[in-house]
């Protein structure tokens, strides 16, 4: 990916804008309620899974669920990024047997979708935090900016990765689900990181790039801490290395990738 | 540095891989690595061969052969669409390509919505764009409509809006894949004197095309291709003959 190409991404900023507003539309139904399913949906499923793991394991209710409800919205968000990155190309097959965009920016569209009904997800748990518990604001809240803006640029490369491969590999989007689905169970979404712990897997959870992902959020909005540096670290390598397989398909793939659609 | 608006090609080389037809399921791609099958090796197709030739301001080329002799393919390879294998292949000016223009529809946003994001997509700004829906949504003639999800249109609703969103921002390079008629009696009438304008705004214009009568009337120089490879390239009258000659042979 050279500057040439990031300068063609950035030219053709207000199509792929556009269709993420229009992708946006879509989902909230062009109203203002519809919004709110952000909200409802990860937060319904909070509430299942609060009930059940407070009666097994009689944790307090609720830093219970505000600890699941942020694993939620983060798993959405990498859920949504590899499952509709990797229809992307797909579903702008139309658009790309028409005009030569950089083909980075389809994946990229299903990345700020994703994002943004993050954020909308995450503006309910920062109010919540608020009303619940006001001790947490502190200075490490200002790192969640640096969180969201990681959380992108780990996600495109992501969908970019699973939009290559789903093109070329049909059958690829149900192995991914067999994949994620997994991987929901071994990450620490919804059990704390003390439940891998006192099970003597606490490797799932160390060795684990969703858990220091979900620290991003959860340490300072949860906890009022600042990620740790060793976390900053994880992700930032996570990053890069997807970067790397993402350029190295995109510079083999980005003029032949419609042969293939 | 501006240069006259031109087409270049020497020695364009351009093959489908058979990966890209072939079993492309990642079971079948893991089943075979792990079996040590050896693939049979699927010949690449080769669908464009040593095409060599200029265009150059002014001209309107008719691109003639019959199905899959490589017109459309070439005309994906000028619009930058298509990789090339081989050579060179220069394009100076801005593309405008008429191809497949019916697909590429959101169908949950109105028909207003959708040709804001065409215009996008084809390289115009917000702005621009606001100067000619106007215009744009007039030609349509869908009236209300123009304000429904287009999930809602009929065929030729589709049809008519596709046309004049795809026809309403001017190009050097003018590439058309048949020359488009659109929806009913009335609308073909606009359609044609539409395109026909386009055409004469252009500096350049490539049309691939199996309508004798109107290649006679809008283009001054033929290229007949066949199997991918240039057959005849030269006066229109001469290539429409050729094309037939050709044509009259494979059947």
């Amino acid at each position: 990916m050279n500057r040439e190409y990031i300068k063609k991404i950035y030219g053709s900023r207000h199509f792929w804008w556009h269709l993420t507003l229009a992708d946006l539309r879509a989902k909230y139904q062009r109203t203002a309620l519809g919004m709110l399913w952000s909200i409802i949906q990860p937060l319904a499923m909070t509430l299942l899974l609060a009930f059940v793991l407070t009666s097994i394991f009689k944790q307090p209710v609720q830093n219970t669920i505000l600890y699941i409800y942020s694993g939620i919205i983060c798993w959405n968000l990498i859920v949504f990024a590899s499952i509709s990155g990797s229809m992307s190309f797909m579903n702008a097959a139309p658009y790309m047997k028409q005009f030569a965009h950089p083909i980075a920016i389809y994946p990229l569209r299903s990345v700020l979708v994703g994002l943004i009904d993050f954020g909308l997800a995450l503006i309910g748990l920062i109010c919540w935090v608020l009303i619940q518990q006001p001790g947490n604001v502190s200075l490490s809240w200002l790192s969640t900016p640096i969180a969201i803006l990681l959380l992108l640029l780990t996600a495109w490369p992501l969908a970019i990765i699973c939009a290559v491969s789903g093109t070329i590999f049909r059958d690829f989007s149900q192995l991914l689900t067999i994949l994620l689905q997994a991987l929901y169970f071994i990450s620490p979404v919804f059990f704390s990181t003390q439940v891998f712990i006192d099970g003597g897997i606490g490797f799932l959870v160390y060795y684990n790039p969703i858990y220091y992902l979900l620290e991003l959020i959860r340490a300072p909005i949860l906890y009022g801490e600042f990620p740790t540096l060793i976390n900053y670290g994880v992700i930032i390598l996570l990053m890069i290395s997807l970067w790397c397989i993402a350029v190295v398909l995109l510079s083999y793939f980005e003029k032949r990738i419609i042969l293939y659609l | 540095m501006t240069t006259s608006p031109s087409i270049m090609l020497r020695n364009v080389d351009l093959s489908y891989s058979s990966l890209a037809f072939r079993d492309n399921s990642l079971k079948g791609f893991v089943l075979k690595m792990l079996t040590r099958k050896h693939l049979k090796q699927v010949i690449d197709i080769h669908a464009l061969k040593e095409l060599t030739f200029n265009i150059k301001k002014g001209e309107r080329v008719a691109l003639l052969g019959h199905n899959g002799a490589g017109k459309t393919t070439l005309l994906k390879a000028i619009a930058g669409l298509y990789p090339i294998n081989n050579g060179i292949l220069q394009v100076h000016g801005e593309i405008r390509s008429l191809l497949e223009i019916s697909l590429g529809f959101e169908p949950e946003s109105t028909g207003r919505e959708n040709i804001l994001y065409r215009g996008l997509l084809l390289g115009q700004s917000p702005k621009q764009m606001q100067a000619i829906t106007e215009e744009v949504v007039s030609f349509t003639d869908i009236g209300e409509f123009i304000d429904y999800p287009v999930k809602t249109y009929s065929a030729g609703m589709l049809v008519r809006l596709a046309f004049a969103i795809s026809t309403a921002i001017p190009g050097d390079i003018l590439l058309l894949d048949e020359v488009i008629g659109a929806g009913d009696a009335s609308f073909m009438v606009k359609a044609q004197k539409r395109i026909t304008e386009l055409i004469a705004n252009a500096n350049i214009m490539v049309l691939a095309s199996h309508d004798f009568s109107s290649v006679r009337t809008l283009c001054n120089r033929a290229i007949v291709l066949d199997h991918g490879s240039i057959v005849f390239d030269g006066d229109v009258e001469e290539g429409i003959h050729y094309a037939q000659q050709l044509q009259g042979l494979d059947i």
